[in-house]
């Protein structure tokens, strides 16, 4: 039965192998650079990066991100209904309300909590 | 008619517990001592009814039952709070709410000292006890009287925890309710059993079809009973569960008194009683039953001999006097059992009251060593102690001589002369302790300070009146149950405890309800000379008693010095506190030590995550971002679950 | 009459039937929303101490309370129609039935009681945030779609709702620690169990072809059960684990439960366990029925865990909060128990001990609540319950009821729950079990009782804790007291109550 795993099992060892012997063959083949060089740096060319890529990024970026999403996602759901529009008839356009008036809420929550304003 | 009215019983000591619980601040000391007590005098005045109403009618229809709604119903499982009314429960309901009258009389007196509200929470717990107590002995079916059982575990721990101030005390409450759960663990498995094998837990339903139901014999008895008794063993205090009661003496005196002699240990002696027609079925228990009580009669009374604590050693005689009934009841003489069960519950009332007035004269002094000569200053204390003594001592025509010597009898007429052998022993032991716990209280001089001299009273009445009640029943208490062998010669004195119980125990023991009528049979010449035996061997230990602490008072010490191995093993109650200790507390407590320290965090956590540097360096790296290493600690178990349900699936 | 409204008329008679199993949980979203709106609107809300402080939130908790007792009256409303209620409701993504309906009573009222005592709370400590009852009562709604879902979507949609707004709940108190760590130890670990929870429905879809619990009972009724439905049902299994804290998927609980604020760890212990045991019985009791020789023995081991840990780990805590996390463990190993019965008794026997587990773990926790100062919460047992019953005698008594409560003492809710436990365990042949759980409740005894002794037989050795039962905290206890010696008292009807609501369980529409 499992028999049928053997290509996989095979293409990981193939796949071990080569990475392996090209990492050994490249370190030991390899030219010694010195450290701090430039092949050292992110680009190896170009402006000198300042700083550490890992800064802290201000969090309002996050919120509006989020935000951007959460709404974004939700309005996604009115393309279908759109569609189906006719089928659905009186009953959908109460449910769609009833779900709009829900994001409404939303909305008016982060509005209110001042989360759309930058300063 | 009367069964209309069962309810009352127990419900008056409830009402008790709620107007002294919730008013008793309100009410103060004045209200709560009239409460209190009245109300279980009224609960006795009831029972006293009952006991009338039931006696004038023909033996068969001796019993009354209410049912006051059903309890729990689930499926074909049903119990209901109902309560049975008959010449068992009704002889226990007048020893319960009567000597537990006294008792609650006494404690008016004695504890004068507490504050407003101590008073008040002291009676609440009092009557608590009582009323769990009625519902035990009254319950009709076993669940209900695990109720009741359970009932008067929890307020025993509430009583002996009573002065909480001195941590000993709180400690002595948890291993009184811990002991008890363990005992209580058993016995609430016979209940499972037993409702598998009946399809009910009444005791209606149970016990008449025993017979038919079970095998004689058979494996499935032999468990039910074992573990019904296991229960009996923690809360009677029998070997090996005994441990807690002694312990039990931090509570006030009369608390002792009540669990000592009306209430709580009995109850494993009841319920024996109670479901004989299981445990005729399973002759291995009853065996056992008989041995661990003939055991521990023998047992505690020698661990009595050396205690220098006067309730000490009143606890240690209550085990051993325990153990007395658990022997009659062990070799089928049920109503002798329970006859004991009356008898003690006069005298060891009594003993531990005497007790309680001569400790209130010396102002808390309980060390025998420091007492002597209290005989003029405390003269009815004295007299209704000698009564007491004389009582257990099984000097006739004395209460205990009388029920000590049926169980011995009846002992010997089963066939069992080792187990009657050692009963007897326990006698002379028993008259031995009893005495010296006598001699050296109220005779020889006084070795207290001579501040205690100066202050040196009787008690109250309140407290002396109790005492002078008990005193009488135990001197005439016994005259209920005059076996035929004495009866007959005083011209046809019937044994009215035994006839009274008779339709109770007779499919049990038909033969035992012939000899209770007091019928003329032939009386075996050997009955005369076992009771010769025994009243000689009780003179014997008084004798010894007078000798060993009155006569030569140095003696006692030397003998103690002579064999001081057996005197230390003895003084420290062969140390099985510290054995317990040893091979349950401490590895109990090390394993949840081990449990939670070692493999909730030490195992997990060491081999996991500090098995190597790398986790460790991951692992620091995680723990300064969050704080906490445990995260990946949590999800490695979690995934540990994961695979090994997984891999039972997949390949099991 | 005008088409338009003739159309809505017609769509108004297709919505309200419908609505009705949904309705309690609508009722508490639209109250949520309310609170939520007034607030922010600053409406209801005392002026704040100086000029642009905000003050504290006045109608959102009323909101909030109001919202949930329209809601278990939704609920006594469903009981009463439960005859006649049809169905099937959203094409089959929930059902209505007695089970469902007397665990959504038994959601709503610890909620309720969550409410009660968090207003005095929320005062005391300070939080001023109409956030906190807004997210209550969409927990509540998430539990309830749980309680009554007749599909796994809907199980995992009322999962999440419930289990997004309890992580926020928990990190609530964000300027101490514990609180942030409980919340984000909850979230990292919820998240995962998550994943295993999705899995599992995937790999049971791949096996039954539907996620709908009647469809996916049909599809694996004829055995052999297929490898991937065993994984499947292996995954479910340590989804709900994790909601539930089964050992050994409940390393999170203690750490949570001692790091939120106690009024949500008391949501937590009763409402979360309420509505993930709810899912859990429904869809093995029913939807797995046929496979129960597959699931027990898993359950089983579980259940030897859950019980042996929980109680034995328990002994050893000082916090009471921690403790209490430790206890409700052994408690989700007893209800697991009334599981493997895997019987209409044994259901029966859940349900009833659900409903007692929940007044008196409320009841406990209410205590803990009250006994808070103004920035501590004081939970060491040694220390801030020495000699309680000296200054408190009243909350001393009840909390020692709750505690003999859940040590099984009769005559106490506790007790008979536990009761109907053990009977249906030994009806259905788990003697073993049995006699476990009787032992590790012996076990138990030492640690509950551990709290008693504290109270009544320690002198305080700190100064008093000087603190006043909010009016709505008392009636909270009040509830919980009369709960917990009503149900032991009187255990009658609820026990046929119980009863009667198993039998639609089983029978799945």
């Amino acid at each position: 039965m499992l028999t049928e795993y053997l290509p996989i099992v095979f293409l990981l060892f193939v796949g071990l192998v080569v990475g392996g012997v090209i990492i050994v063959l490249s370190w030991r083949m390899g030219p010694r650079t010195r450290a701090l060089s430039i092949g050292d740096s992110p680009y190896e060319c170009g402006l000198v990066p300042t700083g550490d890529a890992r800064s802290r990024v201000d969090v309002k970026f996050y919120i509006l991100a989020m935000l951007f999403i959460l709404f974004d996602v939700e309005i996604v759901f009115l393309f279908p209904w759109a569609i189906m529009f006719d089928a659905l008839g009186t009953l959908g356009i109460l449910v769609m309300f009833e779900f709009l008036v829900i994001l409404l809420v939303g909305y008016a929550y982060v509005w209110r909590k001042g989360a759309l304003e930058w300063d | 008619m009367a069964a209309n009215w069962i309810w009352l019983v127990p419900a008056l000591p409830l009402a008790g517990v709620l107007v002294n619980g919730l008013l008793g601040r309100r009410i103060g000391k004045g209200g709560v001592s009239v409460i209190g007590p009245g109300m279980v005098g009224a609960a006795f005045a009831v029972s006293l009814w009952l006991f009338l109403d039931l006696a004038a009618r023909a033996p068969e229809a001796r019993t009354l039952s209410q049912n006051v709604y059903t309890w729990i119903s689930a499926g074909d499982f049903r119990a209901s709070v109902a309560f049975l009314v008959d010449p068992l429960s009704a002889t226990l309901m007048l020893v319960v709410t009567g000597v537990g009258f006294l008792i609650h009389v006494y404690s008016v007196g004695y504890m004068h000292d507490e504050d407003r509200r101590g008073f008040a929470r002291y009676f609440t717990y009092l009557n608590l006890f009582t009323f769990a107590m009625l519902v035990l002995v009254m319950a009709d079916n076993f669940l209900l009287l695990f109720v009741g059982w359970e009932g008067v575990g929890l307020c025993s721990y509430l009583l002996i925890g009573f002065w909480f101030k001195d941590r000993a005390n709180a400690t002595a409450g948890k291993k009184a309710f811990i002991v008890n759960r363990i005992g209580d663990f058993g016995f609430l498995l016979g209940i499972f059993l037993m409702f598998g094998a009946f399809g009910s837990v009444a005791f209606a339903d149970v016990l008449p079809s025993a017979a038919t139901v079970l095998d004689a014999g058979g494996p499935l008895a032999f468990w039910i009973c074992l573990f019904l008794f296991v229960g009996a063993v923690g809360k009677s205090a029998q070997i090996p569960l005994y441990v807690w009661l002694p312990d039990a003496m931090a509570g006030p005196t009369p608390v002792s008194a009540l669990i000592h002699a009306a209430t709580m240990v009995t109850a494993g002696v009841y319920m024996v009683a109670r479901s004989h027609a299981l445990y005729d079925m399973a002759p291995a228990v009853l065996a056992i039953v008989a041995g661990i009580g003939a055991a521990t009669a023998l047992y505690a009374a020698t661990i009595g001999l050396v205690q220098t604590d006067i309730k000490k050693v009143l606890a240690y005689s209550t085990i051993s006097q325990l153990g007395y009934m658990f022997l009659g009841v062990g070799v089928a003489a049920y109503a002798a059992g329970i006859f004991h069960l009356v008898t003690h519950a006069f005298f060891k009332a009594l003993l531990f009251l005497g007790a309680g007035s001569v400790i209130h004269a010396l102002h808390g002094e309980q060390d025998m060593r420091r007492m002597g000569g209290l005989k003029r200053a405390l003269p009815v204390t004295y007299w209704t102690m000698l009564a007491a003594t004389l009582a257990i001592a099984g000097i006739p025509p004395l209460a205990g001589f009388f029920s000590k010597d049926e169980i011995l009898w009846r002992t010997w007429d089963a066939g069992h002369p080792v187990l009657w052998a050692i009963g007897l022993a326990t006698a002379g032991l028993t008259a031995l302790y009893m005495f010296r716990l006598f001699f050296l209280t109220f005779h020889g001089s006084f070795r207290g300070t001579g501040e205690q001299r100066q202050h040196l009273h009787e008690s109250p009445p309140s407290m002396t009146i109790p005492l002078t009640v008990l005193g009488a029943l135990s001197v005439v208490g016994g005259w209920i149950g005059i076996p035929p062998a004495i009866g007959q010669t005083l011209g046809g004195v019937p044994n009215a405890i035994e006839s009274w119980l008779a339709p109770v125990f007779a499919d049990a023991h038909a033969e035992g309800a012939a000899h209770a009528a007091g019928e003329a049979h032939a009386i075996p010449p050997m009955e005369y000379a076992l009771m010769a035996a025994s009243i000689a061997v009780a003179l014997l230990g008084i004798l010894a008693a007078r000798y060993l602490w009155l006569t030569r008072p140095e003696l006692p010490v030397r003998i103690g010095l002579q064999f001081r191995v057996a005197a230390t093993v003895l003084s420290n109650k062969y140390y099985v506190d510290e054995l317990y200790d040893a091979i349950v507390v401490r590895p109990y407590n090390a394993l949840s030590h081990f449990a939670w320290r070692v493999i909730d965090e030490g195992l997990i956590d060491g081999l996991v995550v500090g098995g190597t540097g790398a986790v460790v360096r991951w692992q620091s790296r995680v723990s300064s971002a969050w704080q906490s290493g445990a995260i990946p600690t949590y999800v490695t178990v979690f995934f540990g679950g994961v695979v090994a349900i997984l891999v039972y699936y997949l390949f099991g | 009459m005008n088409p338009e409204i003739q159309e809505l008329l017609v769509a108004y008679r297709v919505v309200r039937p419908a609505l009705f199993p949904v309705l309690p949980a609508a009722v508490l979203t639209l109250f949520g929303l309310l609170a939520l709106l007034v607030d922010v609107f600053e409406l209801g809300r005392t002026r704040g101490p100086a000029e642009g402080e905000t003050g504290t939130p006045i109608m959102a908790p009323y909101l909030a309370l109001i919202g949930t007792a329209l809601a278990l009256g939704c609920v006594g409303w469903q009981a009463a129609r439960l005859e006649t209620a049809g169905g099937p409701y959203f094409s089959g993504m929930v059902v209505l039935d007695g089970f469902g309906v007397f665990l959504s009573g038994v959601v709503l009222a610890g909620t309720l009681l969550t409410l009660l005592l968090t207003i005095g709370y929320c005062r005391r400590h300070d939080i001023h945030l109409a956030e906190y009852y807004h997210l209550i009562l969409m927990a509540a709604a998430g539990m309830l779609i749980m309680v009554l879902a007749g599909n796994l979507i809907t199980i995992f949609v009322g999962l999440e709702l419930m289990s997004v707004g309890v992580y926020v709940l928990t990190g609530f108190r964000r300027t101490r620690l514990r609180s942030v760590e409980g919340a984000l130890k909850y979230f990292v670990l919820g998240a995962f169990s998550t994943g295993f929870f999705l899995y599992g429905m995937a790999l049971v879809y791949g096996a039954a072809g539907t996620f709908d619990l009647a469809g996916i009972r049909d599809a694996v009724s004829v055995p052999p059960a297929s490898p991937v439905l065993l994984a499947g049902v292996a995954l479910l299994i340590v989804g709900f684990g994790f909601k539930v804290a089964l050992v050994p998927f409940h390393m999170w609980s203690p750490d949570v439960y001692q790091g939120a604020p106690a009024p949500v760890t008391a949501f937590m212990a009763t409402g979360v366990k309420t509505a993930g045991f709810a899912a859990f019985v429904r869809v093995f009791m029913s939807t797995f029925d046929g496979l129960a020789d597959q699931w027990i023995p898993v359950l089983w081991a579980l259940a030897v865990l859950t019980m042996v840990v929980g109680n034995v780990a328990a002994i050893r805590q000082d916090d009471i909060k921690r403790m209490l996390a430790y206890s409700s463990i052994a408690h989700a190993g007893y209800l697991l128990v009334a599981l493997i019965a895997h019987s209409d008794i044994g259901t029966a026997a859940f349900l009833y001990y659900m409903a007692a587990y929940t007044l008196m773990t409320m009841g406990a926790f209410g205590i803990v609540i009250v006994l808070g100062e103004k920035g501590t919460e004081n939970t060491s047992i040694e220390r801030d319950y020495a000699g309680i019953a000296w200054r408190h005698p009243l909350l001393a008594a009840a909390m020692a009821l709750f505690m003999f409560s859940l040590t099984g003492i009769p005559p106490t809710a506790g007790f008979v729950g536990k009761f109907a436990i053990l009977s249906a365990a030994v009806n259905s042949g788990h003697v073993p079990l049995a006699v476990l759980l009787v032992l590790t409740s012996v076990i138990s005894a030492y640690y509950y009782l551990k709290v008693v002794v504290s109270m009544y037989m320690r002198a305080s050795e700190r100064e008093p804790i000087r603190s006043q039962v909010p009016a709505m905290a008392a009636i909270a206890l009040l509830i919980a007291v009369v709960g917990v010696l009503g149900l032991g008292i009187f255990p009658g009807q609820w026990v046929e109550m119980a009863r009667a609501s198993v039998v639609a369980v089983t029978g799945l529409p």
